[in-house]
């Protein structure tokens, strides 16, 4: 099996576990779901979350008060007559906030959760280095390289959790960067659940000040996906996604939308062609070579101890980017 | 001498039309003579070179010119044939093709089109041998822009363009159509925060993208941009609830199967929905003043034209017989293309003074946004040749590689469907400006070199010509230059994203050096 097949079963299984844990297995969001009225869920988090002490979190500067916890967003019709997104306050869905009671086995799944969001989106950039650096001639099964890719991904996020030297001011700037590139983790993960578009198919997003990084599934004709319902509706998914990146709780400037190459080339071209009418902009791919000669990326890889580890490799040639203005 | 003024204009005159249709096959022909100055001089090109005289708007000896010579060749082309029909032969086509009056546009060998080549080339090979820089570059003619809007206006008398300002957002365009007194048709907040600065007033913006995101109508809300279009309810309590002062157009679907790029299939609302969204429109309170279309870009085909401006009636209609307020604007939309402009303009006519006729609707507003027809003949890009591959190991063809394509100047052919033609700029330490037989898309006699042309990417989509072939065998460092590459191109060289695309622009002004 290659890495990208690998990968597939991969996101595939934890896609199945979030959709248990976080739709299915509670009650309130099955009845949201089941109504016509629903038109999409969001659940989104930030990573600070991913620390279970509270006390760690002040200790580590994050504070309390400017932190959002995650949060369930609805896309439903609002009193002002249209289609809108607002945070669901209801008791059995409001999150954890106060870890303090909190039980410790729903603790422990909640960060279960954030890792598979965290690594689904992540995983989505992996690649096998061979695949843009033929000279690599290290041979790693996926298995190997999901193993790495798992480790390299709990480091970086770690790395931005951990840094006990930071102080309020500089967490405040790190939390107001703003990052065009895929390639960076964010501050804050999330799912969208759009069933009348995408079916059962999360859309996984990460996010800083700025820009709104959406993955689409795979939509091909020969899938689940209800293909013509979103190339019927394109606009109505994209506004929903619109909508949800210039929220009020998001408060982005930018929707950056990958689509997976292996999708329907129609789906690709009717987007295309769109594009200009709805103000989005094609995005190019990063030049992989380029980064990889970057001195701060080249000592990255060079860094490692582990030789394995200059298997892995990120980029974003299986994605055709639009970026729209919100 | 005195300068002579006269005009004809035989189109005119509806009554040759029996439907809309009927004025297919016929090209806008403006040419210049090198010895005079002749502007917006169109001959109306009917099938088998067939072609009427209609218009002379000025003539006048050049300052300092010698004898005074007769319009272009007196054999051929004379003032005394004015609004007359005449053979337009092949003889006279390659005349005017070499005296650089005229140039053959990519798609249409019969079609002319009015440029200032010598100002062209001279930029382009000025720029060349002036700098050992290999980034593409444009040349815009801010002069052609100016005829343009000449020509809209002597054809278009009851429409005030806005222009689509997404077709090329380049600001030295937008200020020259801001001095001619266009309007601007904005699909951004972006796009709008752009117009403002330049000392528009928001009178003057049309807010029309058909995805409106709340976000995007507080933003109109607060810079003062009123008129807005809208398409289905949900943007109208959106409306309502963030800019409930806005001068709405509603509008509607068409039939826009032979459009470059349709839009109906996504945006508009089909008729047998304009009397529920009238009646949201009632209910709210909302101040609706016109109805728009649009046709598509880049539409071929008139009859969507004159079913669109029917169907606006109807709307018409509708909003007096539910008790709404009186309309007083007709947004006509775009898709006007530069070589077929005068077919479309005469349907435009033709169709407003069938149901929209002078004498009753002399308070109406005629608005249009076009885009392309402004700025595709204005702009030329010049690219270099940064690699090239033999595929098959032998002569026989070549990947040529460019350092411009989808991803940058060229988005067009994504986005737009357009075809844009290569030709040589420079090979073999000489200029090939303009040389009618540099390349082909079919396989001529002397062309010889099979290519296909690609950005710098690496990228599957990046590929801008298939298929193709050149008279030369190209080299690393040669140029290649697209003629009339101005609409949908340098939009992704805008501001915003992470990867701006830094395009070098030379501006002339033929008008300026001609006046």
């Amino acid at each position: 099996m290659d890495i990208e097949n690998y990968k597939s079963d991969y996101i595939n299984k934890k896609e199945s576990r979030l959709i248990n844990s976080l739709l299915i297995s509670n009650e309130y969001l099955k009845e949201i779901i089941a109504s016509s009225d629903i038109k999409g869920i969001s659940y989104n988090f930030p990573i600070q979350n991913l620390i279970k002490n509270k006390n760690k979190r002040l200790h580590n500067g994050y504070g309390l008060d400017n932190i959002d916890d995650d949060q369930f967003f609805i896309y439903s019709l609002n009193t002002s007559g249209f289609l809108d997104w607002h945070a669901d306050m209801h008791d059995d869905i409001t999150p954890h906030n106060d870890r303090s009671v909190t039980d410790s086995t729903e603790l422990d799944q909640h960060i279960q959760n954030y890792w598979d969001i965290i690594q689904n989106t992540e995983c989505q950039f992996l690649s096998n280095s061979q695949h843009f650096n033929p000279e690599n001639t290290i041979n790693v099964s996926p298995q190997k390289i999901m193993k790495l890719f798992q480790r390299d991904t709990v480091s970086k996020i770690g790395s931005l959790l951990n840094n006990k030297k930071l102080d309020l001011q500089t967490i405040k700037g790190l939390l107001n960067y703003s990052s065009t590139s895929w390639k960076n983790p964010c501050f804050n993960y999330s799912i969208i659940y759009l069933p009348e578009y995408f079916n059962d198919s999360l859309l996984y997003a990460k996010y800083d000040s700025t820009y709104n990084h959406v993955i689409l599934p795979i939509i091909s004709n020969d899938k689940q996906i209800a293909f013509n319902s979103i190339i019927n509706n394109l606009k109505n998914w994209l506004l929903c996604l619109l909508e949800l990146t210039s929220s009020s709780n998001y408060n982005l400037k930018f929707l950056r939308l990958y689509i997976n190459r292996n999708s329907d080339k129609y789906l690709i071209m009717t987007l295309l062609r769109n594009i200009n009418w709805i103000n989005g902009k094609l995005i190019p791919n990063e030049n992989n070579l380029n980064w990889l000669s970057s001195p701060e990326n080249s000592n990255n890889i060079h860094n490692n101890t582990n030789n394995n580890d200059n298997a892995l490799a990120y980029n974003d040639e299986n994605f055709i980017i639009l970026e729209f203005e919100c | 001498m005195t300068p002579e003024l006269s005009v004809v204009n035989t189109l005119n005159n509806s009554s040759r039309f029996a439907s809309p249709c009927c004025a297919a096959h016929s090209a806008l022909l403006p040419v210049r003579d090198e010895n005079f100055q002749i502007k917006n001089l169109f001959i109306y090109k009917q099938p088998s070179h067939r072609c009427q005289i209609l218009q002379i708007s000025k003539v006048s000896p050049k300052p300092h010119s010698c004898a005074p010579p007769p319009i272009m060749t007196s054999d051929t082309l004379t003032m005394s044939k004015l609004g007359q029909e005449q053979l337009l032969t092949e003889t006279l086509l390659n005349h005017l093709i070499s005296k650089d009056i005229a140039t053959p546009l990519p798609h249409d060998s019969n079609a002319l089109t009015l440029q200032s080549h010598k100002m062209i080339e001279s930029a382009l090979t000025s720029r060349l041998s002036s700098t050992e820089s290999e980034d593409s570059f444009f040349v815009c003619d801010l002069g052609e822009i100016k005829r343009l809007y000449q020509s809209w206006r002597i054809h278009l008398p009851r429409v005030k363009p806005f222009y689509a300002v997404k077709c090329n957002p380049n600001q030295e365009i937008l200020k020259t159509l801001r001095d001619l007194g266009l309007g601007f048709d904005c699909a951004s907040r972006s796009e709008i925060d752009t117009v403002l600065s330049l000392d528009v007033s928001p009178e003057r913006i049309l807010y029309a993208n058909p995805c409106k995101a709340s976000s995007f109508i507080k933003h109109a809300s607060e810079v003062g941009v009123l008129k807005s279009t809208f398409d289905n309810s949900d943007e109208l309590y959106k409306i309502k609830r963030f800019h409930p002062n806005s001068e709405l157009f509603i509008r509607i679907a068409t039939d826009d199967e032979s459009a470059q790029c349709r839009l109906s299939t996504k945006y508009g609302c089909h008729l047998d929905q304009v009397d529920s969204l009238l009646q949201t429109v009632k209910e709210l309170e909302l101040n609706l003043v016109g109805v728009a279309f649009h046709v598509g870009s880049g539409a071929s085909d008139y009859n969507s034209l004159y079913k669109a401006i029917r169907d606006s009636k109807y709307v018409f209609n509708r909003v007096e017989e539910m008790g709404l307020p009186s309309l007083k604007v007709l947004d006509v939309g775009g898709g006007f293309q530069y070589h077929s402009f005068v077919q479309a303009a005469e349907v435009v006519n033709y169709s407003l003074q069938e149901f929209f006729p002078r004498e009753a609707f002399s308070e109406l507003q005629v608005i249009a946004e076009p885009g392309r027809y402004f700025v595709s003949t204005a702009l030329t890009l010049a690219t270099n040749v940064i690699a090239k591959r033999r595929p098959n190991n032998d002569n026989t063809s070549s990947m040529i590689y460019v350092n411009d394509g989808v991803y940058g100047n060229l988005n067009c052919i994504l986005f737009d469907h357009q075809v844009p033609t290569p030709k040589i700029l420079f090979h073999s330490n000489s200029y090939h400006y303009n040389s009618a037989t540099s390349s082909d898309h079919c396989i001529p006699d002397k062309i010889e070199n099979k290519i296909s042309m690609w950005g710098p990417t690496c990228d599957g989509l990046d590929c801008i010509k298939n298929n193709y072939y050149l008279k030369y065998d190209l080299d690393v460092g040669d140029w290649i230059y697209f003629p009339n590459l101005g609409a949908y191109t340098s939009t992704a060289a805008t501001q915003f994203n992470g990867f701006q695309q830094f395009s070098d622009f030379i501006y002339i002004d033929s008008e300026a050096a001609y006046n």
